[in-house]
């Protein structure tokens, strides 16, 4: 095989962090070589100087055997390097076929043939399963979709080097298997894919080779082959982990949050969700599992008041709140962990203390009269960070500087301490790393036992969703299509059953 | 212009802004290099003397006979013209007739001080007898160059001061004495009792003459003596504009001081004004107008420097030509019928003077400290309207007050901006500020209360809030809108006539409604369409609205306040005639501006100033209109106004002085 | 006096309305380009200004208002891109360095003119070049086809440039760049190169509309623009950041302008309310402009600078 690309030595520093620390990393043609570590372990860091983002202050990159400096994405597009990014690089006004043809040359003299471009998309998305309408504005589409408008343009573009961050975090199974299946294709037609992952069992079904950071130093390499999830996983992390939480015995208690008929229009304004019923006990994790962009986002959106139903209700622990504000919803005794945690969870300019008393701010004893009171303030935000394992360099940096994991443990700290009676938590662990998904994991499990909230668990991971919850009802299109107990859940089922192979009736 | 301050980027602004400003200077030196180039230092030798006089007597000391003297003379302007060089050169000319072999060399238009100073350097080097440095200016130069050149004679005039040195001749003229002499018989020959004086800058021969001259008018019962220094010796068309500025101030007589005011000559011959002339006789410039030169006769003073010369000595007086030694001699134009009793008014006086029985000196204005006036003002001076009414007249007023200080910030179209320059003026202790914006009346009642020692103007405006340092003046154009509208409903063939104001308040508010009723009035059928744009900055809205007008039918239109420039133009397209108000707007349309009603907030501003002399800061509201004088009516001189239509406005103007007319405005 | 509903008059009301929209057009055409490529260029103002005194001045000298309007489209064309030098290559604030070059055109084109002219003289403007056929159409051909050709341009370039935004390379990553400038830089998009390119272009149009509008008026005066450049700016949010938007905009407000000046002319809004119907172009504009682009939102990286990997 043919030596695509080496990376000798790298080292890249920012101010007060060594994000790489004399890395090494080769990748050869046809196969596909794993990135593996926590956020924050310099992952992205090392494949943003391949493809010029950054530039490393020491160390080399040699494409196919030549050293190869690459001080912008343009050389590395013309080198036939391909990236598809955590945030996705895509502009949510222009359609997937500008996006796809931003930046390729697709004509002469500043004109764009789009429609030939178009019709390459229809061509790739047929040829490799990835449905996607080319005329369609990227903000009306879900994550899921978007992603595969990211590959679509790596194929469109035809990279013999294709970097993917984090891919699957987005994807159900069926679907990731369905990525697998195509990024193994692209391996064997020649191309080289670095896949980054903090996923193990992902790792080890897709990887060649699998290359460990830490800290931003190479841990180790392995092959796929002498690899088991345990020794990467301790390879990660740096002691040993925990991969499955222990689970008490479910003792369900009174419906604290009940949807019956739910209708709810999307962005698109076609209905989003179609009568839809659920309810949540409290002790109880009801986990709805589903491939992304099946109604998810908005039925979290119609439960948190942030979208309003065209009929059915909503109640929450009696009280019914549907086409509420979010603060009424809140008073109510919702509490809701979002999607978007940097979008719609915190405020990434406000600082850690501010983004803890955002949805209290305005009660004893946070303020008095009006006027916050910041002394109480501190006081209750350090008890905060504590409590919930928040690693932050102070209470007053902005929340924009927080990793993942943390940011989301500073939400969940923030949504837990109000006592709620019903909680919302739409992908709580994603993008997050081992150790903070495990805490993360740990106390939804404690909230559980204290038998006095009712979990609502929208995870478009479904070993997640089979890990934690109770029951798992199944999401396709709007509507819930099936519903199972967790203990006789067949991951096969459930999967036929999130492509809308319903076979079940319920 | 304001210098705005702003942090960060505007200061980078601010130094582009500096360069910019560096490039248009750059620009106009570029522009007057030629000017400079033209008239360059010439040196002529004067023509061989041929005289067959006698020849002086020599007188020997232990030198030899003497040798024929060899003169030089470095004078700033040319050889003929007609005035302050002119007369150096006929004296020596005179010189030279009677000193034959006499070697004269001249360098004349140097008005570069630079230039002169090596032409005198030059001719000093090359041995010449006797060093003529005809001009006040050369002093400086002089000093330097006599004390390097200890054997040749110099002269330098005009001036008193030979700077201690032995080798240095001074020589004045005393032309405080012919002036007070032309100024009785300029007293005696106006009709309107107004006299207009042009000067250069306010020194040396220039000042004594107008000095002189004020003095003689005022003396013999002249009303207004309206002294302009241009600040120039050598701007020709400043002087000339200055002489236009007092005809349209209605001065009859002239007169002026200096090598520039050739062209002001000029403009008393095109208006039938008096002149009288001063240096050299300027009988040839306006040969019926001229009344009489004050002539300067420098060979007296040569006469007697070269006879110091003859004894050795080569210099260390000081000399001057006066009526009694003859060096001033009043020349009359014998093409001028003057009145036999003004003839023997000036003949006594000439002769009161010699005998020292007149004090030319005498009769100055109360001497008043020269006043500082700051003028805030919302559009550009130049607008040919609200804003330059003003600045007009203040200009007025420093003409009339020597010394007066003027300060002027114009644009300050945001009140913020004017009320901070309004305080920083107070700030400065001027003795007058003037708000001229009816905007600016909040902003300086609480000013002025600050600052109870400084005298406040505001217009137009008629309330003084009650302040004894606010006076308040407005301008009744009512008064000429009603003469106008009177003059608009005759001319339309239409019978539709569109009036563009900018917000129905104060003076425009008056104009509009004085001139819709005259125009009613006068027709009954004509429709006055009225629109108030709703603002006094907005040219482009002023201009559609004009188009408005015309596409309703209007054949006459009117406008006030700055925003109209452009709607004169859209007169000016659509043949249409235009009125104007508050300056005079021929400019803007040579073909069809009828008449402009033309503000002079002189009259108030005088008023203001005596109070102010009189010790009070304040509290009057004054008015301009038609029977003061503070508004006229300036008819455009290349439109051909019917005479019937003339006659009616003549008597419409009189009906309303008189106050049988009622404009029907409040 | 001809009837209010008389072809004349209404022909002479619009076309009044179509000369009042035509320097906003140009100008917030201009703008649009800008803010869709993520810059926010307060400096419109400033930039009309001098390109109304320098196409003023220049047809005063050479007394060809063509020469006069192509020394405008110079002058916006430097002023565009020393505003890109300074919003992009420096990072400067843009809702202050914007002030900055609206503060430097107020008083430069100010101090020029008092320098170089003085006294306001009339110069000569564009002449109507009536179209031949078209123009002899009762009422509409006077109304539409009988204009300046500088007006037929201003229309023209509506259509050209909603082509550029939408249907060229260019247009798309100046798109692409005011909304996810990561991204276009990601894909090889040089975003320095878009935006420098997008606020000249809005520079040049805006000197176009303040020569357009001091030669059509044949006159210059201090602040001749009156601000226009702030209303244009305003045109281009309420416009929803399109050519037709801001088209449609320019179009209500000058037509608004020209009604309101007619019906004050004819009486029909008395003096008494003059002052308050000054208003009515603005408050028309804003309420149909919301209306119709209630649904569209800004450019997400309007006004803020561009830094690789920050």
């Amino acid at each position: 095989m043919t030596q695509l690309l080496e990376m000798r030595g790298i080292v890249k520093r920012f101010p007060g962090v060594v994000a790489n620390d004399r890395v090494d990393f080769d990748l050869r043609a046809g196969e596909v070589h794993t990135l593996l570590g926590e956020n924050g372990a310099g992952k992205s860091t090392l494949m943003n100087i391949l493809y010029g983002l950054y530039q490393p202050d020491e160390g080399d990159v040699l494409i196919e055997g030549s050293p190869t400096p690459i001080t912008s994405p343009i050389e590395a597009i013309n080198h036939g390097i391909g990236m598809v990014h955590q945030h996705f690089m895509l502009v949510p006004t222009l359609t997937v076929t500008e996006n796809v043809a931003m930046g390729a040359v697709t004509s002469k003299r500043g004109r764009m043939n789009l429609r030939v471009v178009a019709d390459r998309i229809r061509e790739l998305s047929e040829s490799h399963g990835l449905a996607v309408d080319p005329d369609a504005y990227i903000w009306q589409l879900s994550v899921g979709e978007r992603q595969r408008v990211e590959i679509i343009r790596a194929l469109y573009r035809d990279v013999k080097l294709l970097v993917l961050d984090e891919p699957t975090a987005v994807l159900t199974p069926g679907e990731v298997d369905h990525l697998f299946k195509i990024l193994r294709q692209m391996a064997e037609a020649g191309r080289g894919l670095v896949f980054i992952s903090h996923k193990l069992h992902e790792v080890l079904a897709l990887s060649d080779r699998i290359t460990v950071l830490r800290h931003g130093r190479v841990m180790g390499e392995v092959t796929a082959q002498e690899a088991t999830r345990e020794t990467l996983a301790s390879m990660m992390v740096g002691r040993p982990v925990r991969l499955a939480p222990d689970k008490p015995p479910l003792e369900p208690g009174r419906a604290r949050l009940t949807i019956r008929n739910l209708n709810v229009m999307g962005d698109r304004g076609l209905p989003a969700l179609e009568d839809l019923n659920l309810s949540v006990r409290e002790g109880e994790i009801l986990g709805i599992a589903g491939v992304s962009g099946n109604g998810q986002r908005e039925l979290a959106e119609s439960i948190a008041g942030l979208r309003k139903p065209t009929s059915g209700e909503v109640e929450v622990d009696g009280t019914d709140i549907t086409g509420s504000k979010p603060s009424v919803v809140r008073d109510a005794g919702l509490a809701y962990v979002p999607e978007e945690r940097q979008r719609d969870g915190a405020i990434g300019a406000f600082s850690v203390s501010e983004n803890l008393i955002l949805v209290n701010h305005n009660q004893a004893p946070m303020s008095r009269k009006g006027f916050l009171r910041n002394g109480e303030i501190r006081q209750r935000s350090r008890q905060l960070v504590d409590e919930f394992s928040v690693v932050t360099p102070g209470l007053d940096v902005p929340a924009s500087n927080l990793s993942g994991g943390n940011l989301q443990k500073l939400i969940l700290a923030r949504e837990l301490s109000g006592s709620p009676s019903v909680l919302v938590a739409s992908q709580p662990t994603r993008g997050v790393d081992i150790g903070a998904a495990e805490y993360i994991h740990d106390r939804l499990i404690e909230q559980r036992g204290s038998k006095s909230v009712a979990i609502l668990l929208i995870s478009e991971d479904l070993d997640e969703v089979l890990g934690l919850a109770d029951r798992i009802a199944v999401i396709y299109e709007g509507r819930i299509v099936g519903e199972v107990d967790a203990e006789h859940a067949d991951r096969q089922k459930i999967g036929l059953m999130m492509a809308g192979v319903s076979d079940t009736g319920d | 212009m304001h210098i705005y301050r702003k942090p960060g980027f505007a200061r980078l602004l601010a130094v582009l802004a500096v360069l910019a400003l560096v490039a248009t200077a750059c620009g106009e030196d570029a522009e007057e290099t030629p000017t400079t180039a033209a008239p360059a230092p010439e040196t002529t030798a004067a023509p061989e003397a041929t005289t067959d006089e006698e020849m002086p007597e020599e007188e020997m000391e232990e030198e030899m006979p003497m040798e024929p003297l060899r003169i030089a003379v470095v004078a700033p302007s040319a050889s003929n013209d007609l005035a302050f060089t002119q007369s150096i050169v006929d004296a020596v000319n005179v010189i030279a007739a009677e000193h034959p072999g006499t070697d004269v060399a001249i360098t004349d238009g140097t008005f570069i001080v630079e230039d002169a100073a090596a032409a005198i350097r030059g001719y000093a080097e090359e041995g010449y007898d006797l060093v003529i440095a005809h001009g006040s200016q050369y002093g400086g130069s002089l000093q330097e160059i006599a004390a390097d050149y200890p054997d040749i004679a110099f002269a330098w005039g005009t001036a008193a001061d030979t700077f201690g040195l032995p080798n240095v001749s001074a020589y004045t003229a005393a032309s405080d004495e012919g002036g007070y002499v032309m100024g009785v018989m300029a007293a005696a020959l106006t009709d309107s009792s107004v006299i207009g004086v042009v000067g250069p800058i306010e020194v040396g021969d220039a000042k004594l003459y107008v000095d002189g001259f004020h003095n003689g008018a005022i003396a013999n019962g002249a009303g207004t003596v309206n002294i302009n220094y241009i600040g120039s010796f050598s701007d020709v068309a400043l002087a000339s504009e200055a002489a236009q500025a007092h005809i349209a101030s209605g001065a009859d007589v002239l007169t002026g001081s200096a090598q520039m005011v050739v062209g002001a000559v000029g403009v008393a011959q095109g208006a039938g004004a008096l002149w009288f002339g001063t240096q050299a006789n300027q009988t040839a410039l306006a040969p019926d107008l001229v009344v009489a030169s004050q002539v300067y006769k420098w060979e007296v003073v040569l006469r007697e420097i070269i006879s110091d010369l003859a004894s050795g000595q080569m210099g260390g007086e000081a000399y001057e030509i006066d009526l009694a030694n003859g060096g001033l001699v009043i020349e009359y134009n014998d093409g001028f019928d003057l009145p036999a009793d003004v003839r023997a008014a000036a003949d006594n006086t000439v002769a009161g003077i010699i005998a020292g029985s007149i004090n030319t000196m005498e009769a100055m204005m109360t001497p008043m400290e020269p006043l500082r006036i700051a003028v805030v003002a919302p559009s550009a001076s130049n607008d040919l309207a609200f804003t330059q009414s003003i600045v007009d007249a203040v200009n007025v007023i420093v003409a009339e007050h020597p010394g007066t200080e003027v300060a002027i910030t114009d644009g300050t179209f945001i009140v913020e901006d004017a009320a901070a320059a309004i305080r920083g003026y107070a700030e400065e202790g001027y003795d007058l500020v003037i708000a001229h914006g009816s905007q600016y009346g909040g902003s300086l009642q609480e000013i002025a209360a600050d600052y109870p020692d400084i005298a406040f103007a505001w217009g137009t405006a008629a309330d003084t809030f009650g302040l004894p340092n606010v006076s308040a003046y407005t301008a009744a154009s009512d008064e000429g809108g009603y003469v106008m509208g009177v003059a608009a409903a005759l001319m339309s063939q239409s019978g539709v006539i569109g009036v563009v104001g900018p917000i129905e308040v104060g003076d425009a508010k008056l104009y509009v409604d004085g001139f819709h009723n005259g125009a009613v009035a006068t027709r009954g059928d004509v429709t006055v369409n009225i629109n108030y744009i709703g603002s006094f900055s907005d040219v482009a809205l002023a201009s559609e609205a004009a188009q408005a007008h015309v596409a309703s039918g209007a054949d006459v239109l009117t406008g006030s306040a700055q925003m109209v420039v452009g709607a004169v133009g859209v007169a000016q397209a659509n043949g249409v005639f235009w009125f104007g108000t508050q300056a005079n707007q021929t400019a803007l349309a040579p073909d069809l501006v009828v008449a402009s009603q033309v503000y002079k907030w002189e009259v108030v501003l005088r008023q203001i100033i005596a109070d102010i002399s009189a010790g009070s800061l304040g509290g009057n509201a004054y008015e301009i209109n038609l029977g003061n004088g503070g508004l006229v009516l300036e008819p455009n001189p290349a439109f051909d106004i019917p005479a019937a239509m003339m006659e009616q406005m003549g008597t419409v103007i009189q009906g309303i002085v008189e106050g049988t007319i009622d404009t029907g405005a409040n | 006096m001809a009837d209010i509903f008389s072809g004349v008059v209404i022909v002479a009301t619009l076309s009044s309305g179509i000369r009042l929209a035509v320097p906003l057009l140009l100008a917030s055409l201009g703008e649009a380009f800008g803010q869709r490529s993520g810059v926010l260029n307060l400096g419109v103002d400033g930039i009309m200004l001098l390109g109304a005194f320098g196409g003023y001045y220049t047809t005063l000298k050479t007394q060809s208002p063509w020469v006069g309007l192509a020394v405008g489209l110079a002058i916006g064309l430097f002023l565009g891109l020393l505003s890109s030098v300074v919003s992009v290559s420096l990072l400067a604030e843009q809702g202050i360095s914007g002030i900055g070059v609206y503060l430097f055109g107020l008083g430069m084109s100010d101090l020029l003119f008092q320098r170089l002219v003085g006294t306001p003289l009339p110069v000569p403007s564009f002449q109507k070049a009536p179209i031949p056929l078209l123009s002899d159409i009762p009422v509409v051909g006077d109304l539409i086809f009988n204009h300046s050709i500088p007006i037929y341009l201003a229309f023209l370039a509506i259509p050209v440039c909603t082509y550029i935004i939408n249907r060229t390379r260019f247009g798309m990553n100046i798109r692409a760049v005011g909304e996810n400038p990561e991204a276009a830089d990601s894909q090889g998009i040089s975003v320095t190169r878009v935006r420098y390119a997008a606020v000249t272009i809005g520079g040049v149009l805006a000197g176009a509309a303040g020569a357009v509008l001091a030669i059509g008026l044949g006159i210059f005066q201090q602040n001749l623009t009156n601000a226009q450049g702030f209303i244009a700016i305003a045109l281009v949010y309420f416009g929803a950041w399109r050519p037709i938007g801001v088209m449609a905009g320019s179009l209500v407000y000058g037509m608004v302008s020209a009604v309101v000046l007619l019906l004050k002319t004819r009486g029909i809004i008395p003096l008494g309310a003059s002052d308050l119907a000054a208003m009515i172009p603005a408050v028309i504009t804003v309420l149909a402009l919301v209306v119709a682009a209630r649904r569209f939102r800004a450019p997400t990286a309007l006004t803020k600078p561009f830094i690789r990997g920050g």
